[in-house]
């Protein structure tokens, strides 16, 4: 049964473009620029099933990372950080302030 | 939408509301320094040397347990029999007679949380020379009852070096028979060999004045505007206990800290239909309801006490004026976020929130003072911030500090708060102590450039002055391509007599202009070229003004009006130690008319156009030549045509000198080449053949500027006649465009002198 996983760009983001597909399909495209006050680029809510992989892609810096869905997920963040893209798993919600 | 509020209206309106006006009272800053130290032993001068500040900054904890914050004690009891009272604040030294040099001098050594540093800004007052030092302090000594002297190495420097000689300062304060110190001094080394010597004037304890203004929205519920420091049982075991309240933070950190009496309770209509809140309904809220809102610095900033988001739960606070010229000025703090649900596991779960709300809206007001989170300080241009800090700067992830997240330091919110209190780093309190004010003060420096952490300058009103920018003409349409000439005039709007540097407006130096495209970026315009001259005052009376004229849309950064649509410009020059700002003017930039045009323009938005267009297109610039001979050629009736015209013409009036290569690898050769004969005629056409449109576009001083400078030349070539033609021409077209009565005659009596 699908339900809804945010998918939080946090830092390191400068305007790039970013594509969001899951298993595959686009399902969004955006520009990201963090607001350094926030320390928050962009939240994009997804509709996921457990098991199916998320994957973001930053064309413009040639990188893409995956992530499997797990059971308990509700929030998933992208971190640029040093040149990688760093996709991981919030363990409850994420303030930002 | 309402109209914004008035200050008068608002205090007569909404007596007994919930303002802050009984925390004011009880908060007011003062510059009082009675009863702020011990009661030392006098003692004869021969007594040795102590380490002030020492004592200071071991007894300052205490000074902070209770109420409003004191300076000192300065003195531990018992180890120091030399009573050394307190100097830390602001002091500022007056020019006397013909002297020129204002200074404003911050000691920071017995202040709450000393940052042993002693900064200086200096500005002259005949221009716009100004520094900024800051210096870190390497001795402090008591030398007797009546003799307190600082001695500090500088080790930050910031604008005209000139201004602020030495690599050592000392501050001396002392006094001969009255109980507080009188007399204050400044000196300046070099390899400690004494310079100068300034005497100051003490001014106030703190070292800048600010104003919150706290506004809450119907829904959110009550602003935490202060905090029992014992509420909680999570906090430092020798954390004073105390009701700590927002303003106290911030005179803590050196700030003269007051709430505006005019907070009001905002409708929820204003967060739209949806009733939670977006950025820019955020900053329509700031311009509507605050009291003191301007598009300018100022000591002062806005905060809304908001409900929720429109990112929902997930935002707890947010700094969210950081689009424009001028920002950091508002803020706002979401109460039903998830950030102040306590924790489960809480029993002391209404502390827990309110000491939640209390750090967050002290986080959020200290983004304003351009400050980064905690874990964000190094981050600089290379890591994609907007800009790099103003020193070099290492994150500080476990800083128990208002701007560090409680959540992510090592053991969590529970570890932070155990060890939290209330404070900013030393980091930060330099920085809003003593870095130079622009970076620090609201909406100034763009937010997160030279971040506690330069783009828009010092932008500060002062109504003696009058800056007005104009396009000269009756609408501020312009065509695709055609250049925007802005004429500036900055008059003397007080009732005395003032003196100004003449080359204010000219030099390059003075002046600093943004401009905006609507629903875009804002850039600042840079001049071509930046004179240094010598400085001359112009002494202008009551309602004088000079005058001067630029083309604003290249800068020497490239082109900043090259589109079609609606932009924003808006000016400041620097008068003496202040900034005069001026009105926004907003132009309309029409589309391409032709594929002639559009073509055009791909060759024509260069930076070599752009320089062709200010200076002329001189020899260096041929492929430049070329695109505006092809734009006379073929968009001879377009406005952008005269520009081209007499840029192509007026390099040509005179003899000129070319630098070329020489014959061998290392030679260089200077080359005259006469004045062309065809140019004079060339400019005469494109400046008298149509005069209104060539005046229109090109601006009165400009246009007027040529015809004088085209007469010149002819006459220089012995051709009289037509010089004495063009001169006609010049004072007919002014007369008949209103011109200045003293532009006239000026032009007047050099027709006469042709004759």
């Amino acid at each position: 049964m699908p339900r809804s996983l945010e998918l939080h760009l946090q830092e390191g983001f400068s305007g790039q473009a970013v594509i969001v597909a899951v298993d595959a399909q686009v399902c969004a495209r955006f520009d990201a620029r963090t607001r350094l006050q926030l320390g928050l680029a962009h939240v994009e809510t997804l509709s996921v099933e457990p098991g199916q992989t998320v994957t973001v892609e930053v064309p413009s810096l040639g990188l893409r990372q995956a992530y499997a869905v797990a059971d308990q997920d509700t929030i998933l963040t992208a971190n640029l950080v040093d040149h990688a893209l760093i996709l991981r798993p919030a363990r409850g919600p994420v303030g930002y302030f | 939408m309402p109209n914004r509020k008035s200050s008068d209206s608002n205090r007569s309106a909404k007596p007994g509301s919930r303002q802050a006006s009984t925390s004011i009272a009880a908060d007011a800053p003062s510059d009082s320094r009675s009863g702020s130290t011990g009661d030392g032993t006098v003692l004869a001068q021969a007594t040795p040397a102590t380490d002030a500040s020492a004592g200071a900054a071991a007894s300052s904890p205490e000074s902070l347990s209770a109420g409003p914050p004191v300076i000192g004690p300065s003195r531990p009891p018992g180890l120091n029999p030399v009573k050394c009272d307190p100097v830390s604040g602001r002091y500022v030294y007056k020019p006397v007679g013909t002297e020129l040099l204002t200074f404003t001098v911050r000691v920071d050594v017995d202040a709450p949380y000393p940052q042993r540093r002693i900064s200086i800004t200096v500005s002259r007052l005949d221009s716009r020379n100004a520094a900024h030092v800051v210096a870190e302090v390497t001795a402090d000594q008591c030398l007797a009852y009546n003799h307190r002297r600082i001695t500090a190495v500088v080790v930050y420097r910031n604008g005209n070096p000139d201004l602020m000689p030495g690599d050592q300062v000392t501050f001396e304060a002392s006094r001969e028979k009255a109980t507080t110190y009188q007399n204050y001094a400044l000196t300046l080394s070099v390899a400690g060999a004494a310079i100068r010597r300034y005497p100051l004037t003490f001014d106030s304890r703190y070292f800048d004045a600010v104003e919150f203004e706290v506004d809450r929205v119907e829904n959110a519920g009550e602003p935490v505007l202060k905090y029992d420091t014992a509420s909680h049982s999570n906090r430092p075991a020798d954390l004073p206990q105390e009701v700590l309240s927002l303003t106290a933070v911030y005179q803590r950190a050196g700030f003269a800290a007051t709430l505006s009496p005019n907070g009001t309770v905002i409708p929820l209509s204003a967060a739209g239909v949806n009733g939670t809140w977006s950025t820019a309904e955020l900053h329509d809220a700031m311009v509507t309801y605050w009291s003191r809102y301007a598009d300018r610095p100022q000591w002062a900033m806005w905060m809304l006490w908001a409900a929720r988001h429109d990112l929902g739960r997930n935002v707890g606070g947010l700094m969210f004026d950081d689009i424009g010229p001028n920002q950091r000025r508002g803020a706002a703090l979401f109460s039903e976020s998830f950030l102040f649900d306590p924790p489960a596991d809480d029993k002391q779960g209404a502390a827990w929130r309110q000491r939640m709300m209390f750090t967050i809206l002290a986080h959020e007001i200290g983004h304003t003072f351009n400050m980064a989170h905690s874990f964000q300080k190094a981050l600089g241009v290379g890591q994609g911030a907007p800009g790099d800090p103003w020193i070099p700067l290492e994150n500080e992830p476990e800083a128990r500090s208002f701007m560090n997240y409680p959540s992510l330091v090592a053991g969590g919110q529970a570890a932070f708060f155990s060890d939290f209190r209330f404070r900013f780093s030393d980091e930060e309190l330099v920085f809003m102590r003593h870095a130079p004010r622009r970076f620090v003060q609201m909406g100034n420096s763009k937010w997160f450039v030279d971040h506690g952490f330069v783009a828009p300058e010092l932008l500060e009103d002062h109504s003696d002055w009058q800056l007005e920018i104009r396009p000269n003409r009756e609408r501020n349409d312009y065509q695709f391509l055609e250049p925007v000439v802005i004429e500036f005039k900055l008059a003397n709007a007080s009732t005395l007599e003032a003196a100004v540097d003449a080359d204010t407006l000219t030099d390059g130096h003075h002046m600093t202009l943004f401009i905006q495209r609507e629903g875009g970026s804002t850039a600042q315009w840079r001049p071509m070229v930046q004179r240094c001259d010598k400085v001359e005052s112009v002494t202008l009376k009551p309602g004088e003004a000079i005058y001067a004229a630029h083309l604003v849309s290249a800068s020497s950064v490239g082109w900043l009006i090259d589109q079609p649509g609606f932009y924003r410009i808006q000016a400041a020059a620097e008068v003496g130690p202040r900034e005069v700002v001026s009105n926004v003017l907003r132009i309309y930039v029409a589309p391409s008319r032709s594929d002639e045009e559009d073509r055009l323009a791909l060759d024509y938005f260069t930076e070599d156009v752009g320089r062709a267009l200010v200076f002329g297109a001189t020899p260096a610039l041929s492929q430049a030549a070329t695109t505006l001979q092809e734009l006379v050629a073929r968009c001879p009736s377009r406005a952008a045509a005269v520009h081209a015209a007499v840029a192509l013409a007026s390099p040509k009036l005179r003899n000129q000198k070319r630098l070329e290569a020489g014959p061998g690898p290392h030679d260089l050769v200077i080359r005259c080449e006469k004045a062309a004969p065809e140019a004079a005629a060339a400019q005469m056409a494109a400046l008298t053949n149509a005069p209104d449109r060539a005046a229109d576009t090109l601006g009165h001083i400009r246009y007027f500027d040529m015809l004088d400078s085209l007469a010149s030349a002819l006459a220089d070539a012995g051709d009289e006649k037509t010089a004495r033609q063009v001169m006609k021409r010049s004072v007919t077209t002014m007369k008949a465009r209103d011109v200045l009565e003293s532009v006239i005659r000026t032009a007047q009596r050099k027709l006469d002198r042709m004759k």
